[in-house]
């Protein structure tokens, strides 16, 4: 048994980093998006997250913002459905500017990603450098997060 | 209009990844701790499609070649050191399965006597290193 003070707040799968990196370097110059999926689970009373798929999303992208295509939100539902996930969030890229998010990323996640376990994954794909972010207060914080690999996947 | 039924969001009790012997924790970040996450491609690409497996076979593969090669060329070597000293018998072009004897110098009764070592497969030849011997016979 673990101390519950010990269980970070996210766990995400190499793979959808991997996964998200590979999509992100395919879209560069420009600019990609796509959704985290997962589950919400508890444990001794604390919350915790798994971050267990990245779906890309169809989205008019340049080199400095990125919207969803209409449409393109269809098939994540249907993965939901088949996958009994949920969304935990969002990932997109900051080709060669780092990991932060913009104004427009606060905004975005306040609107739509606004609850506890929900988070933001920015990856730059120049450098292979990626941060999650939560909201906290009027700005944004890095959770406590592990790594995790999935034996046998 | 949306036709997807809404459910009611239960969390359920789980124990987290460090605790489950299905999962391998790989790092840990923590809020502020100035660490940069990276895709660390190397590690994490062989982690996860587990090429180390394949490296080990190709080397485990590469290292059987050599030494294939190796013991190749020894025989070859032994093969022709032992033609050398067997004079009778290379006289009566009897030596091995692998070794042909073949007279290219002929004056009086000197003999010059030219062994080459081939397994008859070009492929394998050409790892011998060395494949040809002479051996002067006065009769």
């Amino acid at each position: 048994m673990m101390n519950p003070q010990e269980t970070a707040d996210f766990y995400i799968n190499i793979q959808v980093i991997f996964k998200a990196y590979k999509y992100f370097v395919k879209k560069l110059p420009k600019e990609a998006m796509g959704f985290l999926i997962g589950n919400v689970y508890r444990y001794e009373g604390k919350i915790w997250v798994e971050i267990s798929d990245f779906v890309p999303l169809k989205a008019e992208a340049s080199e400095t913002r990125v919207v969803p295509l209409e449409g393109s939100l269809k098939k994540v539902g249907k993965l939901l459905q088949k996958k009994k996930a949920l969304i935990v969030g969002w990932a997109h890229s900051h080709p060669g500017f780092g990991c932060f998010l913009s104004d427009i990323d606060l905004t975005t996640q306040r609107k739509y990603f606004s609850l506890s376990h929900q988070v933001a994954l920015v990856m730059d794909p120049y450098t292979g450098e990626y941060d999650l972010f939560v909201l906290k207060d009027l700005s944004y914080q890095r959770p406590h997060f592990k790594e995790i690999i999935k034996k046998g996947a | 209009m949306l036709r997807y039924k809404v459910k009611k969001f239960e969390v359920k009790e789980r124990v987290p990844p460090d605790c489950d012997y299905n999962y391998q924790i790989v790092a840990e970040y923590f809020p502020g701790d100035g660490r940069q996450p990276v895709v660390s491609l190397a590690l994490k690409f062989l982690k996860e499609r587990k090429i180390y497996d394949i490296f080990i076979f190709l080397y485990i593969f590469s290292n059987l070649i050599l030494i294939s090669i190796l013991l190749l060329n020894i025989v070859a070597i032994y093969s022709l050191t032992s033609a050398q000293t067997a004079t009778s018998m290379l006289l009566q072009d009897n030596i091995s399965h692998f070794v042909t004897a073949k007279v290219i110098y002929d004056v009086g009764k000197v003999k010059i006597i030219e062994l080459t070592f081939s397994t008859k497969n070009k492929i394998l030849d050409f790892f011998i290193w060395v494949r040809k011997a002479y051996v002067t016979i006065y009769v």
